[in-house]
């Protein structure tokens, strides 16, 4: 097994551990719903009262905390990172709890909705302009499955950032 | 070492290809989409571990983090 599923085997256990079951989100959930790219990133969607003792076991880890605060946090080792989203409003609970379980080679793992993954992406495009890696994953997630997105829950989330005229746009 | 373009085999034996703009890539940006629900037996994650091994072969240092996330739309 890489390096990287091992980090991602062992971030596994140790919020199995903390008795939290976070959501994959970021890049690697774009390839749990089907499109494979190259990615490293490893961002779980967390509950945010599991947030302090997330942040002691990361360390406990060998992690580095880069930054935290009470919507995200940043943790780094060596040539590994793991971003922390956390779910505190009721939009993110909800995704949190509707996130579907997937058994990967990693071990067993729950996995934002695609169209919560949409909402996350577009979060951070909004929060950060130069990550035109997010619309990348957008425009494909939206090109692959366009016949069962939830469209009125996506117009939600660009109405939300005030970008509605953007999903017209990433439909084509 | 045997450079020629081979993409035509590929293409004819892959799952499933999807033109260009699904930005989908894998073997030197051949685009690559596993066909949707299970009855393939092709795992997405799978893929992409199978990717990745190749990726940290040509790339062992890849760029990590070195500042904070950005912004302050935190609206979800």
């Amino acid at each position: 097994m890489s390096n990287l599923a091992e980090q991602i085997r062992e971030a596994l256990a140790m919020f199995a551990r903390n008795g939290t079951e976070p959501a994959l989100i970021g890049g690697l959930a774009v390839v749990a719903h089907q499109v494979v790219r190259a990615t490293k990133d490893v961002d779980f969607l967390v509950e945010a009262e599991a947030a302090d003792r997330v942040h002691d076991a990361l360390l406990d880890l060998g992690y580095q905390c880069l930054y935290r605060s009470e919507d995200a946090a940043n943790y780094v080792r060596a040539t590994e990172g793991l971003d922390l989203l956390y779910a505190h409003r009721p939009l993110a609970r909800r995704l949190l709890a509707q996130a579907s379980e997937r058994e990967t080679p990693m071990g067993h793992m729950r996995i934002i909705s695609v169209e919560g993954l949409i909402g996350f992406k577009l979060q951070g495009f909004v929060n950060d302009a130069t990550r035109t890696r997010d619309l990348d994953d957008i425009r494909a997630l939206l090109k692959i499955h366009h016949a069962s997105l939830d469209m009125d829950e996506l117009r939600d989330y660009f109405a939300l950032f005030n970008k509605p005229e953007l999903l017209n746009e990433l439909l084509g | 070492m045997n450079f020629s373009d081979n993409t035509r085999t590929h293409a004819a034996t892959a799952p499933n290809r999807t033109d260009a703009g699904a930005v989908l890539a894998r073997e030197a940006g051949v685009p690559f989409q596993p066909p949707l629900g299970n009855a393939s037996g092709i795992d997405p994650i799978t893929e992409w571990l199978s990717l990745m091994e190749v990726v940290q072969m040509l790339c062992p240092v890849w760029p990590v983090r070195d500042r904070p996330m950005q912004g302050n739309h935190w609206r979800l």
